[in-house]
């Protein structure tokens, strides 16, 4: 009767609210009704917070008006629940300490539990909070479900990223050598095994796939994959709920500790002191931990150099940017898992035009297999410039001479007008060359055009820069790296 | 209009403004994504895509239709505008992995603020574990938003990104006709042209000046001609 009475409570308020708060505020409000109560669970505190201060109210009038109850308890709650839910979804996203969090998430734990409060809010008539009594209960049980064990995680590991569809190339054949190694052998001398590189190049896919592989050889493993932001919310939570002995005693019984992107614990200090004190109990018994991050350990600011020397005892490897065929094969790889079948010329076709990262690459196949199922053709060249002509036009707007000479002058900290000028020192004619270069590779000028558009230079003069850039990346590390980093921000 | 002149008072007479996927006109390159949003509201299983388009291409609409697409069926929905972000805070993101269909719109206005970047990135993550769905709208592509956390910017681009594009003069006088038609105004081919010809032809522009004229014309009881237009605008 009641799930009845609140439907046309939702109709009401669409009639008298803007859509858009409507939207926003009502619809992710579930319903869960008895006879004399109705629990309006919200997704989270802050909606929960708002819905109580600014329709709550009305909800009742509402309610009363439709139904022939006098008194209706309206218990706005959020779905939180504190027991099933503290390990795993609570981030702490303004990346605040503990003790700043603890009073406010306590409270909010408390009032997460319908069943709980059902007996306390229908006794007291129309109330939103419970009684305190209610709350300490709540509380309480919260914990002992935690100390009862609750705390445990599931592994979490995505059974999809495995060895065997991890595409190999030249960029990641040594981090995925060390990746295997690790996994035949965890424990052992790798310890830890530290992955960086930047983003979406395929250091969670190998954590994942070592993670895979320790179980399908011992099936009973615990292997425990969380991002390092998590770590940091369930410590927060275990804190808060004095359950700090319970997770200490979890995360120092795994088999394998796998946290990725580990430069999120930067600036936080309580989180680096546990985790320092959970690292050396893992490498003095023994246990496997594998680590990301997005830079070299050495490098992570904020993070104690105690840790940061520890990140460095086992074995670092770098995982670089993917060059094209890689690139290639990852979309045919990931066409076929799709059950797609990609032509390696439409194949390489995208791996030209997008370098950034895998994840676009993933992002523009999507778009290339809805649009093949939208027209009912197969995938060829012509289709996926249909697909993606507003991706390319875009990235054809963005990479113009000009945006080069602008992006490559900034890079390396000289003056646009350098680019044109005559000068010929090597702090701007090196410069001027990768941006001569960058032009010939991502923009389809001439390269007299390319001249005229640096100061009026001869097509020669490119044509050299061209091959002085390709020698010197084959010798020079740091060419390659500024080389590759401003091909990816001008592609990307 | 003349404000001595009494007006007749239209009580509970209320356009029907509700956005949905059948009274949103896409330009015609765009039908394809209209197709993919309904797909979207209906299957199951985890799917993420991202709108963008310069103001008036119909992004909000959008959302809202799928909110209220998804809400036909009793599951819970959420629509954020996230340019409410100084009303909000970065913990509005906890925990809607767990409804049905998340949709965040106005991305462009946390880009560059730490605490939601965050926030953000971190609902990302927990979205994907869970499979959710979620839609979000920018006013640019993922790869030109000015995100200052890469990981964030590189999960935006994983999306299925569509571009949203503006409707020609000669779609947006198809829009002024079917939504008059829907809501029973008659508005006759010439005035379509004239006020084309003079009005902001922003489609919001254009619906508010729809629901102005049929105001005034049932204030007025007059049909909508160019005469009347021309009046009730001071052109």
């Amino acid at each position: 009767m009641l799930a009845f009475n609140w439907q046309s409570c939702v109709d009401t308020l669409k009639e008298e609210l803007p859509l858009q708060q409507f939207n926003t505020w009502i619809r992710p409000l579930k319903f869960e009704g008895t006879a004399q109560s109705v629990y309006l669970i919200a997704p989270n505190r802050f909606v929960r917070d708002w819905v109580e201060e600014k329709y709550k109210k009305r909800i009742e009038e509402l309610l009363k008006r439709e139904s022939e109850q006098k008194h209706i308890a309206v218990v706005i709650s959020d779905q939180r629940l504190a027991a099933e839910q503290a390990t795993d979804s609570y981030q702490a996203s303004d990346g605040r300490e503990v003790s700043e969090h603890s009073g406010r998430e306590v409270s909010g734990l408390a009032v997460t539990r319908p069943g709980a409060l059902s007996r306390k809010s229908e006794s007291a008539g129309i109330t939103a909070q419970p009684p305190a009594q209610a709350a300490k209960e709540q509380r309480r049980s919260s914990r002992e479900t935690l100390i009862a064990g609750k705390i445990s995680h599931k592994s979490k590991l995505n059974f999809d990223s495995t060895f065997d569809n991890f595409i190999v190339g030249k960029s990641n054949q040594l981090a995925r050598a060390a990746a295997l190694q690790v996994a035949e052998n965890p424990g052992n001398a790798y310890n830890p095994l530290f992955i960086y590189g930047g983003v979406g190049l395929g250091k969670t896919h190998l954590m994942h796939a070592i993670g895979n592989y320790l179980l399908q050889r011992k099936p009973d493993a615990k292997i425990v994959y969380l991002h390092s932001e998590t770590f940091v919310a369930t410590m927060v939570t275990a804190l808060q709920l004095n359950a700090i002995n319970e997770f200490k005693r979890y995360y120092r019984s795994v088999d394998a500790l796998l946290i990725d992107d580990i430069q999120f614990f930067a600036g936080k200090e309580r989180s680096q002191e546990e985790f320092f004190h959970t690292f050396n109990a893992l490498l003095e018994g023994g246990q496997q931990i594998i680590l990301t991050c997005d830079r070299f350990h050495k490098e992570i600011n904020g993070l104690e150099e105690r840790l940061k020397s520890r990140f460095g005892w086992g074995l670092t490897v770098a995982v670089e940017p993917p060059e094209l065929e890689t690139r290639a094969a990852i979309l045919i790889k990931k066409a076929n898992l799709a059950g797609v079948d990609l032509p390696s010329d439409a194949a390489m076709y995208i791996a030209q035009r997008l370098r950034s990262n895998v994840r676009e690459l993933e992002g523009a196949l999507k778009k290339v297999v809805a649009h093949a199922s939208f027209v009912g053709r197969v995938i060829d060249l012509e289709l996926i410039k249909e697909a993606l002509k507003d991706l390319f036009a875009l990235q054809d707007k963005m990479v113009s001479i000009d945006n080069i000479q602008r992006s490559v002058a900034e890079y390396y900290k000289i003056k646009m007008g350098d680019m044109l000028s005559k000068r010929r020192n090597r702090s701007v004619a090196r410069p001027r060359q990768v941006a001569m270069s960058l032009s010939k590779e991502l923009t389809n000028h001439s390269l007299p055009e390319i001249g005229d558009a640096f100061g009026g230079r001869d097509h020669t003069t490119v044509l050299h820069a061209c091959r002085q850039i390709s020698k010197l990346r084959q010798t020079t590390s740091d060419i390659e790296e500024d080389y590759n980093n401003l091909l990816r921000s001008l592609s990307g | 209009m003349n404000a001595s002149q009494p007006q007749q008072l239209l009580l509970g007479f209320r356009l029907d403004d509700s956005a949905t996927l059948e009274n949103f006109t896409p330009a015609a390159s765009d039908e394809q994504l209209v197709r993919h949003l309904r797909e979207q509201a209906i299957q199951r299983g985890d799917c993420f895509t991202y709108l963008w388009g310069r103001p008036g291409t119909g992004k909000t609409h959008l959302l809202q239709a799928l909110c209220n697409e998804l809400a036909g069926g009793g599951a819970s929905p959420i629509y954020l505008p996230l340019s409410r972000s100084d009303q909000l805070a970065p913990a509005m993101l906890d925990g809607l992995e767990h409804l049905d269909l998340i949709c965040l719109d106005e991305l462009e206005s946390i880009a560059g603020q730490e605490e939601w970047e965050r926030a953000l990135f971190n609902f990302y993550n927990r979205a994907r574990e869970q499979q959710a769905r979620f839609v979000v709208a920018a006013a640019t592509p993922p790869g030109t938003l000015p995100v200052q956390l890469p990981d964030l910017r590189s999960r935006l681009q994983s999306a299925m990104v569509y571009q949203l594009h503006e409707l020609s003069d000669r779609e947006k006088g198809g829009l002024l006709r079917h939504r008059a038609a829907e809501l029973g105004i008659r508005l006759p081919e010439p005035v379509v042209n004239y006020v084309l010809d003079r009005h902001d032809r922003n489609p919001a522009a254009l619906m508010a000046l729809l629901r102005t004229l049929d105001r005034q014309s049932l204030e007025r009881k007059r049909r909508i001609t160019i005469p009347l237009v021309r009046e009730i605008m001071g052109w």
